[in-house]
């Protein structure tokens, strides 16, 4: 099994080595007075073709097709071939509403497939510093488990005189944080600066705790970045999750109007 | 190292999943199902999980739908959203608006416009005709005729350029390719250089057009937008067919030869003789500009002509020449003067002439001193109408002057006396019938050359505005016996002092000319039309005699006579020198009556080959050249900065290669007449150009990829058509 980096120089070689093909063949035929068009058509619709084998391998758990990592490589490598040959066929300017509607979305599910590539490439690396890994369906729970310590901590602290603020503090400022998802405005641009101001205002609370309650202060102040850690690896598998969903949505109806573009360019070349 | 959760493989984690997870959370996972357990989110799932209807087995929970089925019925909503979205639009009137791939090209949508809407596309496309639903149809009617789609362009197009029916390259018939390429590709191994023409490469041509037709899309995309340019080709595109392949007009562009192309011109100008000597004598300019360009018209700098009318460039020194050649007007009709006793005597002592006396007894004394008098040329022609006219002719000598006869010989006694009866004949029938005699003999004339399509017009043209009271006046004054022509008799009493043609008829007409014995016509000087019908006659009779001359039965202008006419009646109309010397430019003309019509440039109609042909609007040659951009750059707008003049050559009988061969031949008196026959010793030389021929050099310093252009559209035409 060929490594990370020796697939990627080779699925870079390759891919490029197929685009100059294609380029080649589509000059020789354009040149020849041949219909290069229906040349790099064909090989777009067999690129899209074979950017669905992806979501088939998905399907297909049962069969050992090798590792899906193997087959998303391979679908970003044909993406990129897919967007060489698609600027080879329409060319510029694009004209014709049905046309700037094609080109459109094609381009969308280029830029939106790119921009998956590179969140797969650097969420990855962003979660493995924020906390431990959640599968996206499970944060629910994990937030209710969160809020379950919190409350349990603030009880705890609000039955001693010396930790009493702590609990008041939580009741005032910490119940909603702990126990709702955070708002779409993080989901874009997550920051840290409402951690930081819970954090802050934590530690400012010490002065008024005894020993006991400095204990179960910094226990809330763990428990509150575990919190919002929990809000960033869901803001980013969330957002990674509605680039994929576009990227899928949008190809399927770009299939629908190739084959609207293929039929209409088979009725109507011959002029 | 960590795990990595962006990439981590579903299944492989649901099979890993303990049943309490690394986050304390319990129970099932399995992703790939439609519904999760109602109790997910509190962290509270079973370990069984709901069913695939979304039934919880304990009863404990409502199970909800799962992420990954939202994504799926999202993505499903979203495409049959789009399908029902595109069979609206295709469905209303405006689908061929939506559907169109781009805007036609301004010509083709201004042609459109009136059309109906519905119609649009059924203009250019065979299946526009049909409804969007009929598309999708494998076993459609118009399937495996899509190729026929051209034919709706040929149905505009094939007015314009009829040649595109052969559907080939070029419009060319492939034989004929063919031929032009095994010529290129020999001239080309023979010189072991670049080709002179680039001829197609028939052998190993592209896929298209050896397998099946071109089809105009080949060429020609449209909608490609309203400024789009349906003509551009691409140097790759024209390269391809070709056999030489170079990298532009500069480098490997083969050498202009011979360009501008020589295109001979039925009317003769010597720019070299006129700027050096005619020019510089009257101390004029000799400016091209002033002949042949028109800057009143449109456009930045007027437009270029590469031939100019008499009027504007001619007349102002050559009118006089004309007038003066014409001042003593042009014979039409002459009684030639006769050695009247001598040949009385001889008819009185032969007995074969004895019904030729009554007919010299009466010819006037006034032309009966001695021999002298040529037949003139129009006199000629209408004497040459009939059987014995031609035989008369032909027993003449070659000049036709009856002064070169001989009456001491029988021959010429029987042809001096024939001419006085066949000129008293002719005057005669003339005075008598009137224009009905001249119509007469020129259709009898007429009937001679076939392949002349307008004898009707062209014989009234010739008859036209003769006078038949002048040949009256004639007949009474030269044969005073004549009954009709006594019908008018002259008052007398007046003796009025004789006129000179010119002084007589100074705008033109005709006259009796006394003196001469002779009918004048004075012309009305350049291109009088009577003139110049007279003059197209003699060319296509003195024709018409040359390919006599060359059959194997000669006809009877000619016939066993070695000293009869050489050159044809009238061609005596043709010299340089006659009256009105209209063939000292019009050479088309005497060129036709010597050689034939020869040469693209000359018309079929030797009476259209009196103007220099223009270039037909329809003509579409390989190289086009548009002179009114270039003449807006400074550094060429001088014409003479690409057309020079060559430097005179003094030419000689063996420059261009002909030798006279000296020839005896016996006569009837058994003596030898000496005849010169001028013969080529190489073979006829091509036509050279008054004009050194330019040079690739010439034209690539602008036209370059970055700078004026070099593509091959810009001076070559892809549709040809050649001149008829």
């Amino acid at each position: 099994m060929m490594g990370l980096r020796t697939r990627r120089i080779f699925s870079i070689v390759f891919t490029s080595a197929a685009l100059l093909t294609a380029w080649e063949g589509n000059r020789w035929l354009d040149d020849h007075l041949e219909r290069s068009d229906f040349y790099t058509g064909y090989i777009l619709v067999v690129a899209v073709g074979m950017l669905f084998l992806l979501s088939i391998r998905k399907k297909l758990l049962v069969l050992n097709l090798g590792p899906v990592s193997g087959w998303l490589q391979a679908h970003q490598y044909i993406g990129v071939f897919a967007l060489g040959i698609f600027v080879m066929h329409c060319g510029w300017p694009i004209y014709g509403i049905m046309e700037t509607i094609l080109a459109s979305t094609f381009l969308f599910i280029s830029g939106s497939g790119l921009i998956t590539w590179y969140l797969n490439r650097t969420i990855p690396k962003k979660l493995r510093v924020a906390g431990k890994a959640h599968i996206l369906e499970e944060t629910p729970a994990i937030r209710n488990q969160l809020a379950q310590r919190a409350y349990a901590v603030a009880i705890t602290a609000a039955g001693r005189a010396e930790s009493a603020s702590l609990a008041e503090h939580y009741g005032n400022q910490l119940v909603a944080f702990f126990q709702q998802p955070r708002s779409l405005a993080y989901l874009l641009v997550p920051t840290g600066r409402i951690r930081r101001s819970h954090l802050d205002s934590l530690e400012r609370l010490d002065r008024y705790l005894g020993p006991n309650g400095r204990t179960a202060r910094q226990e809330m102040s763990q428990l509150v970045q575990e919190k919002d850690d929990l809000d960033f690896q869901e803001a980013m598998q969330k957002r990674l999750r509605i680039w994929k969903s576009l990227h899928t949505t949008m190809l399927w109806l770009f299939a629908i109007l190739v084959a609207i573009h293929v039929v209409l360019a088979h009725r109507f070349h011959g002029a | 190292m960590e795990p990595n959760p962006g990439k981590m493989d579903s299944q492989k984690m649901s099979e890993e999943m303990p049943e309490t997870n690394s986050n304390g959370l319990r129970g099932y996972h399995r992703p790939g199902d439609h519904f999760k357990c109602g109790l997910t989110g509190l962290g509270a799932r079973c370990n069984v999980g709901p069913s695939s209807n979304g039934v919880c087995h304990s009863g404990r929970c409502e199970p909800t739908f799962r992420l990954g089925w939202w994504q799926r019925h999202i993505r499903g909503t979203v495409a049959l959203i789009g399908i029902c979205c595109i069979a609206i639009l295709i469905s209303t009137p405006w689908h061929r608006e939506f559907l169109a791939p781009g805007p036609l090209t301004q010509s083709h949508a201004q042609m459109l416009r009136g059309t109906e809407h519905q119609n649009r596309c059924a203009a250019c496309h065979a299946e526009g005709k049909f409804p969007a639903i009929a598309w999708l149809a494998p076993a459609h009617p118009v399937a495996g005729e899509l190729q026929k789609q051209q034919e709706l362009c040929l149905k505009c197009h094939l007015q314009e350029l009829p040649a595109l029916a052969n559907k080939s390259p070029h419009d060319l018939d492939l034989d004929k390719l063919d031929a032009i390429t095994k010529r290129i590709r020999s001239r080309r191994l023979e010189s072991n250089t670049h080709l002179v023409g680039v001829g197609l490469n028939t052998a190993s041509s592209p896929i298209h057009w050896r397998t099946h037709e071109l089809a105009c899309s080949d060429c020609h995309r449209e909608h490609q937008g309203t400024d789009h340019d349906l003509t551009k080709l691409t140097k790759a595109r024209c390269q391809s067919c070709h056999i030489e392949q170079f990298q532009g007009f500069e480098h490997g562009h083969p050498e202009f030869q011979n360009y501008p192309n020589i295109r001979d011109s039925a009317i003769s100008f010597d720019h070299l003789k006129h700027r050096d000597l005619h020019f510089t004598k009257e101390n004029k300019n000799f400016d091209c500009r002033s002949c042949h360009l028109q800057e009143e018209s449109q456009g930045a700098v007027g437009k270029v002509f590469r031939s100019v009318s008499f009027e504007a460039a001619c007349a102002s020194c050559h009118n006089k020449s004309i007038q003066s050649s014409l001042s003593e007007g042009i014979v039409v009709f002459q009684l030639p003067s006769l050695d009247k006793a001598k040949l009385l005597k001889s008819t009185q002592e032969t007995t074969r002439f004895a019904d030729s006396e009554s007919s010299l007894q009466d010819w006037p004394e006034a032309a009966s001193q001695m021999m002298d008098g040529t037949v003139p040329p129009i006199m000629q022609l209408l004497l040459s109408s009939d059987d014995e006219g031609k035989t008369l002719l032909a027993s003449l000598p070659a000049s036709t002057n009856v002064g070169e006869l001989d009456l001491n010989r029988t021959v010429d006694q029987v042809a001096a006396i024939q001419l006085a009866q066949a000129s008293k004949r002719l005057l005669k029938e003339i005075a008598d019938d009137g224009q009905k005699a001249i119509l007469r003999r020129v259709e009898s004339l007429l009937k001679n050359l076939p392949e002349h399509p307008i004898h009707s017009a062209w014989s009234i043209q010739l008859a036209e505005g003769i006078p038949p009271d002048v040949f009256r006046g004639a007949m009474r004054n030269w044969f005073p016996g004549n009954k009709a022509a006594n019908t008018n008799p002259e008052p007398t009493g007046w003796n009025p002092k004789p006129l000179k043609p010119i002084q007589h008829l100074s705008a033109g007409g005709w006259m009796l000319d006394e003196r001469r014995m002779a009918i004048v016509y004075i012309p009305k000087g350049h291109a009088d039309p009577w003139l110049t019908a007279w003059t197209t006659l003699a060319a296509q009779a003195s024709r018409r005699f040359k390919e006599s001359e060359t059959e194997e039965n000669r006809s009877s202008w000619i016939s066993g006579n070695e000293v009869g006419m050489r050159e044809g009646p009238g061609s005596g109309l043709l010299n340089t020198k006659s009256s009105g010397r209209c063939t000292e430019c019009h050479t088309a003309i005497s060129k036709i009556a010597s050689e034939g019509i020869k040469g693209e440039w000359l018309s079929n109609s030797i009476a259209n080959n009196w103007k220099s042909k223009p270039r037909s609007i329809a003509e579409r040659a390989a190289t086009r050249f548009n002179h009114g951009p270039h003449l807006l750059i400074s550094s060429i707008d001088d014409c003479a900065a690409c057309h020079r003049l060559n430097e005179p050559t003094k030419l000689t009988k063996e420059s261009i290669g002909l030798a006279l061969d000296k020839i005896s031949v016996p006569t009837d008196k058994g003596k030898q007449a000496t005849h010169f026959i001028s013969h080529r010793t190489e073979p006829e030389p091509s036509l050279t150009s008054e004009f050194a021929p330019m040079r690739k050099s010439n034209c690539s310093q602008c036209h370059r990829q970055n700078a004026a252009g070099d593509s091959c559209t810009q001076c070559h035409n892809y549709h040809l058509k050649p001149v008829e």
